[in-house]
This record gives structure tokens, sequence and C-alpha cells, in this order.
């Protein structure tokens, strides 16, 4: 059987003209018509957003400005490339390199350069069979269909195919998501009777941490990266696990090790960046933001955060000129594509104070607070925090206590963060306002749910639907109030259909409350339910026809 | 670890892919004159052949240098994934056939491996496409490329009908291990890379390994490359 690429929309981006030339030719050499090629990341994701393609041959070096990866990534995450089409990776040096730096998305195949006619025809063949084979089942993983990817991967694994363990792996990765963990477990642990798959030992690490084993899930992960040292993702679920039994410091050196090995992984270097900040180990946090802003800089993952966090290392750890610097730069760099200055204002804030020049922070900081209780800059929890205790140093109680409000109201069940709110508002000579402030969200929480569960009761679902629909609007942080408003969301359509606008907001709710990783098992199964719900008839074109992007499945928790 | 310079590394990294990047215009070029010029004479085609074969020797060549450069001055990490052999041999085959057999040398290619194999896919191709491509001087008429299994092992075995590896290059592979030094010529560096390749590869306390014998056609070489 031969290729033959007529009518295949194909983009070839190259930076190198004469490159694209040549492989414009051998592709054409296989029947190719249709073939748009371009030289640089930026103008890809362009030509992506103007129209569909089928195939897209993308070299992974394309000089300054974007690379292959982030190219992938940015198009994965903007839904510019269908799920039947073809992306494959094109690079003149071994790939396990660029492998490594992948966090999450992955090219559905490499060609390493110099690629003659004969094997391109082959590979080309190869993939397409491949993603025919697979295609049913990462649908149903995409409609979040769980149930229904799971069957689907029990045929395919038991035809036949080289690609029989790929069928296995993606059920592996099914049940884990839809939270049938020990169902998961069990089936790594059967692959790995045959083989010592890394993929299956990380499922297996996985499926332990999700299901609150950490000891266990440390224990297998670490043996996997003693086996095999370059395998990523390893070290992201080890590091998490570390967090969760309390062991921030062994945490950092896991990351920071991944880091040294592929330091091109952005988000991996964020995570290092403030884990190790936290922790007052500057030299490694500057590194790892240094990394992020530099190999970052044409990624849609970087943020005004990478600097901010850059420049309080470099200010924690006696470099203050360096710290001045690097928020100039920031504020440079991220004044076209973000207007969130909020990051790089605490930053500078915190800076300020510790170098002395309170008066100079206190401005800055009062309206910072100002401009985030307004809604108009965005932080992190973290920084929400940071923000309020530097509002109470710096006698600005009032600005405090509205953080202190927003904040809380968001997580209203963070112990943690209660306990922060008290030590600053102690250390401020205000411990009584701090207990009032705790107590006061923590009402106001129950009683919107109280509210909305009565309304239910009563067989008031429309109006039970628009109280917790618009309290979760205004409430995009807190994850009980948003998983409410979408379960009875859910209920509703089961009793009465499913309709396009609950359904929109059914999975707006869903998706603020997935960055809480405590709302995991809730949030599993309420997705679930909805997958269910939407997994066949009209509901399922309704679905696709909303244009779905893929859910991140990155540990969130540090 | 003791990468002598990162601005060093990072310079040879933009020259590979610099060098990539002629070598697939040339290969580009040799394919698009043979499309415009269909039936050359005879001398024309071995010409165009010997082309080939320098820039696949050229591509052989640098991706060996790199890699040690790489095990000896920074982290080597491989890529190890699931591979279909039958796809592996075919590509093989339709890289090397034509060539071959402008030399009068046919390759055959024999898959006794049900299912997948466990490799570095590029690095173990490099591994057999250097084999291949000192077979092209070394062979009289038939090579023979074979996957089999032998124990735990998947064995990738190039088989000639040349007059076989010099007893001393057969003696000496007991001590690859101990370094480049022991192994000279181009067959040497492409020995030693592929023992280090070889192993890379490790499963279940099993690591791979190369033989190196005269058990080839007619008491030609036998070069064996066994993965766990």
């Amino acid at each position: 059987m031969r290729v033959n690429l007529k009518g295949t929309k194909t983009l070839l981006v190259d930076d190198f003209r004469e490159m694209r030339i040549a492989i414009k030719g051998t592709l054409e050499a296989l029947g190719a018509d249709d073939i748009v090629d371009v030289g640089s990341g930026q103008d890809a994701l362009d030509a992506m957003t103007a129209q569909d393609f089928d195939l897209v041959l993308c070299d992974y070096n394309l000089g300054d400005g974007k690379d292959g990866q982030q190219v992938l990534e940015e198009a994965r995450i903007s839904g510019l490339l269908k799920q039947q089409a073809l992306f494959v990776m094109i690079t003149a040096e071994n790939t396990s390199e660029m492998v490594m730096g992948v966090v999450e998305y992955y090219p559905d195949g490499y060609l390493v350069k110099p690629v003659s006619r004969p094997v391109l025809e082959l590979r080309l063949r190869k993939l397409a069979q491949r993603k025919r084979f697979l295609s049913p089942i990462e649908k149903c993983i995409q409609l979040k269909d769980f149930q229904g990817a799971a069957a689907e991967c029990d045929k395919a694994s038991q035809t036949p195919s080289p690609y029989r363990h790929e069928a296995i792996k993606l059920k592996g990765a099914a049940l884990l998501t839809s939270g049938a963990l020990d169902d998961a477990a069990a089936l790594f642990e059967e692959v790995l009777e045959e083989r010592d798959f890394p993929w299956a030992m990380a499922g297996l690490g996985k499926a332990h941490y999700l299901a609150g084993r950490y000891k266990q899930a440390v224990e297998v992960l670490t043996r996997l990266i003693d086996d095999h040292r370059s395998y990523m993702e390893a070290y992201d679920w080890l590091a998490d696990a570390r967090c969760r039994l309390d062991d921030p410091a062994r945490a950092t050196e896991v990351l920071a090790s991944a880091g040294r090995l592929s330091p091109k992984s952005i988000r991996r270097q964020q995570k290092l960046g403030w884990l190790a900040l936290k922790q007052g180990d500057y030299s490694t946090s500057a590194k790892a933001f240094k990394n992020a802003t530099t190999f970052g800089r044409y990624s849609c993952y970087h943020k005004p955060e990478d600097h901010a966090g850059l420049a309080r290392a470099y200010s924690g750890d006696g470099k203050p000129k360096k710290a001045e610097e690097t928020l100039t730069e920031g504020r440079r760099r991220h004044k076209k594509t973000s207007h969130n200055m909020a990051p790089l204002n605490l930053a500078e804030g915190l800076h300020l104070y510790a170098v002395d020049r309170a008066e100079q922070a206190r401005g800055l900081i009062e309206s910072t607070a100002k401009d985030y209780l307004r809604g108009g800059g965005d932080l992190e929890i973290d920084g929400a925090s940071d923000l309020l205790d530097l509002c109470l140093k710096l006698k600005l109680p009032d600005a405090a206590k509205g953080i202190a409000k927003r904040v809380l109201l968001e997580h209203h069940e963070d112990e943690q963060l209660a306990a922060q709110v008290r030590t600053a508002f102690e250390k401020a000579g205000l411990a009584t306002e701090a207990e009032s402030l705790i107590d006061g969200a923590r009402h106001k929480i129950v009683e919107i749910n109280n509210e909305g569960v009565k309304l239910a009761r009563l067989g008031r679902m429309k109006d039970a639907i628009v109280h917790l629909t618009s309290a979760a609007e205004d409430l995009p942080g807190n994850s009980t109030i948003n998983l409410n408003a979408a379960q009875v969301l859910i209920k509703e359509m089961k009793a009465n259909g499913v309709t396009r606008s609950y359904l929109l907001k059914a999975k707006r709710h869903l998706a603020h409350a997935a960055r809480d990783h405590k709302a995991g098992n809730r949030h599993r199964k309420l997705s679930n339910d909805l997958g269910t719900l939407t997994g066949t008839g009209d509901a399922r074109k309704m679905e696709e026809s909303l244009g779905l992007q893929n859910e991140t499945f990155f540990p969130k928790s540090l | 670890m003791k990468d002598p310079d990162a601005t060093f590394s990072s310079v040879m990294a933009n020259s590979v892919h610099d060098i990539k990047n002629s070598l697939s215009l040339l290969l580009s070029s040799l394919d698009k004159f043979s499309d415009d010029w269909p039936d050359p004479p005879p001398e024309k085609t071995v010409q165009i052949n010997e082309l080939r074969y320098e820039t696949r020797r050229i591509n052989s060549g640098l991706i060996q240098m790199l890699a040690l450069y790489k095990a000896e001055y920074q982290d080597f990490t491989t890529n190890i994934q699931e591979v279909d052999i039958d796809e592996l041999l075919l590509e093989m085959e339709l890289e090397n056939r034509e060539l071959l057999g402008q030399k009068g040398i046919t390759l055959q290619i024999e898959n006794e491996w049900l299912g997948l194999g466990f490799m570095d896919c590029e690095l173990v191709k490099s591994v057999l496409n250097s084999l291949i491509n000192n077979a092209y001087r070394y062979s009289e008429s038939e090579l023979l490329l074979k996957a089999y299994p032998d124990g735990p092992y998947l064995v990738l075995a190039v088989l000639d009908d040349g007059e076989g590896y010099p007893q001393s290059t057969v003696d000496q592979q007991a001590t690859q291990r101990t370094g480049l030094n022991l192994i000279t010529g181009s067959t040497g560096l492409g020995l030693h890379f592929a023992a280090m390749i070889a192993r890379l590869h490790h499963s279940k306390q099993l690591r791979g390994h190369i033989k190196l014998d005269n058990g080839g056609i007619g008491g030609g070489g036998r070069f064996r490359l066994f993965l766990p």
C-alpha cells in the first residue's frame, strides 16, 4: 500500500527555506497537493488558526521564537488541532532530549533528519495506521466518556497489533482519570508482570498517589527513576508525593534533578522555583525561574509570575540590584501580553520593604491591594496571602482585611490558609479580627449552600440553579460552591434533558473546581456523571460541537 | 559529568543541526536529480549512489560522535520505546536496498520475532546502519538482517558473506568495556558505539550486549545485538 497525500491539508514548519523546499518536494512526490509552509512557530499557529490541517510536520529547532514543542503545546491548548490530525516533530538530534522536555503534550511521532523519501512514506503510513487504531479511544477520552474509553481499549487490546500495549496504557489513564483507582492499580500491576514498562510503573505510582497512599507512591516512583532516569513524568509525581508527606526539601531535590536533565521544561521549572522560594532556598529558586524566563520566553506557559518569582529569589538571596533589573525586565516583557501586574507589584513591594524603603512600598502595595479587591489583578492563593501579610506590615489593615475576606471565602476549608491569616493578624495585634473574618467566611459559605439545598428540596430547581451558579460566579476559587453548582445543573439535566447553556455552565464550574486538588474525588465523580450524560445521542453531538479542549492532568498540588 | 563548557555544547548542538540540514538537502537534491533523470547511464547511477553512500556515512559518523561526546561529558539518556520490529526491518531495507543492489549485494530481511521490541529506535537504527555501511564495503553478494528471540533477548543480527572480521577484532571484543583505545579504525568506533548503545538497554536485571564472530554466511562476519 502506498501513501497518497492527495487532498491532505498539510502544514510544513521549518525556519530554513531551502529545507522547506526540499521537504515539500518529498511530500509532493507522495502526492501532496495542498501544502502550506511557514518559517516560524508563530506563523504556524496563525496558519492553524486560519484553517484546519490533517498533517503538521514541524521542525523542533525553529531558531529565535517558539520551538516545535511550544508550537504543539499552544496548538493543543488552544484547540487548533483536530483530534484526528497528525502532528509529527522533525528533529536533527536524538529524540530523547526532546521527549524529556515534554510535560504533557506529545506529538504523534518523531522523524529524525535526514529524512529519506521511502522512510517518510513508511513512517506516515504507520502513524496513520496507529492513529486510526487508537482514534475511537482518544475520542471517548476527549469526551470524558471513560467507561466507553475502557471498553474501546479492551476491544483494541484483544486484537493482535503492535499498538496493543498502547491501548492498555490508555485504558490505565482512563481508569485513573475516572477515579477507578483500584482497577487502575490492578491493571498496571498485571502488565508489570510482563515487563518493567516505565509507563506502567508511573501509572501504578499515580494510582497510589491519587488514593492517598503517598509512601507507596514514593517507593514505586523512586524505583522507576532509578531504572529509567529520563522518565520525567515520574519526577513530577514523586515531588508531589514528597510534598504530601511534608517533605518539601526532598521534593525540591527531586525537581532540581529533573530540571538539570530537562532545563527547557518551563512548567517543571516554575514549580521548582516556587517550592524552593517557599523554603528560603533562594539560589535553587533563582536558577529555576531564570530557566523559566529564558527557555520559556516564547511559551504560552510563560507568565509575569516567573519574573516576580525570580525577583523575589534574588531579593531573598541579597542581590537587590538583580532583583530590580528583573522587575523592570518583567514589566517590559509582559506589558503587551498580560495586563496582570499584581505578581510583579507584590514582588516589588516585598523587595522595597526588605531594603527599608517602606514608604515607597506602602504606596505601591496600597494601590495593588485596591486593584486586587476590584478584581483587577490576579494572584494565586499564596500570592494573596503574601499580599495581605505585607499590607499588615505596612500598616494597611483595611486592605489586609479586604484581601483576607476574599481569599477566605474562596478557600473556606483551607486550614493552612486560615492559620497563615491568623498568624499575620496576630503579629499586627489584630488577633480578634482574624477570628471574626475566618468565622464570617465559613458562615457565609454554609449559608449559601444551605439555601441552595433548601431550594432544591422544595423542588424549586431553577431557583437553586440561579442561586448556586451566581454564588459560584462570585467565588470562582471556591471549589465547594462550584461543585455544588455543577451538581444541581447535572441533576437538572438528568431529569429534564441536556441543554447547551446548562452544559456550558456545568463545565465551567467543574473547570473552576479542578484547580483545587482537594476537590479531586468529587470532581472526578461529577465529571464522570457529566460524561455519561453527554456520552450518547444528541448530547454527544452537542458536546462535540462545543469544541472541547483537553483538560490538563498535570499534578497541581504544589 | 564534566562538561567543559556549556557554550561549547550549544555551539555543537547548533552545528549538528546545520550539518543535518545540509545532509537532508543533499539527499533531497539527489532524489530530485533521479526524478528528473530517470534512466541515467550506468556510470552516473554508480556515482549518484556513491554520493548517497557517503552522505549516510557522514550521518552515521555524526550521530556516533555526538553520542560518544555526550556519554563522556554530559548526561546521555535514551528514549526506550515500544518498536514494531517489522517496521524497523522494513525501514532498514528501504534505506539500504537500492544502494546495496547497486554493488550487486542483495539485502534479505527475516523476522522471527513476534510482537514489539523495546529500544531507542534511532540509536539502534544508527548502529545497524553503520554495520550495513561497512558491509557495503566488505560483502560479496549477500547480506542478511535478522530479528529473532534468544532466551529473554531480542537479537538483531547482521550477517554478511565477506571474509569475516579479523581474528584480532573478534578477540578484542572481550575487552571492549575498557575503552576506545583497544579498537582502532572506523570499524572500531562503530563497534565501540554499538557496545555502548547495547549497554544502555536494560530491563529486569538484564543488560544489552553485542557479540561479534565469523558465523555469517559462508564464514562471513556476524554481528549480533542482544536487547533485553
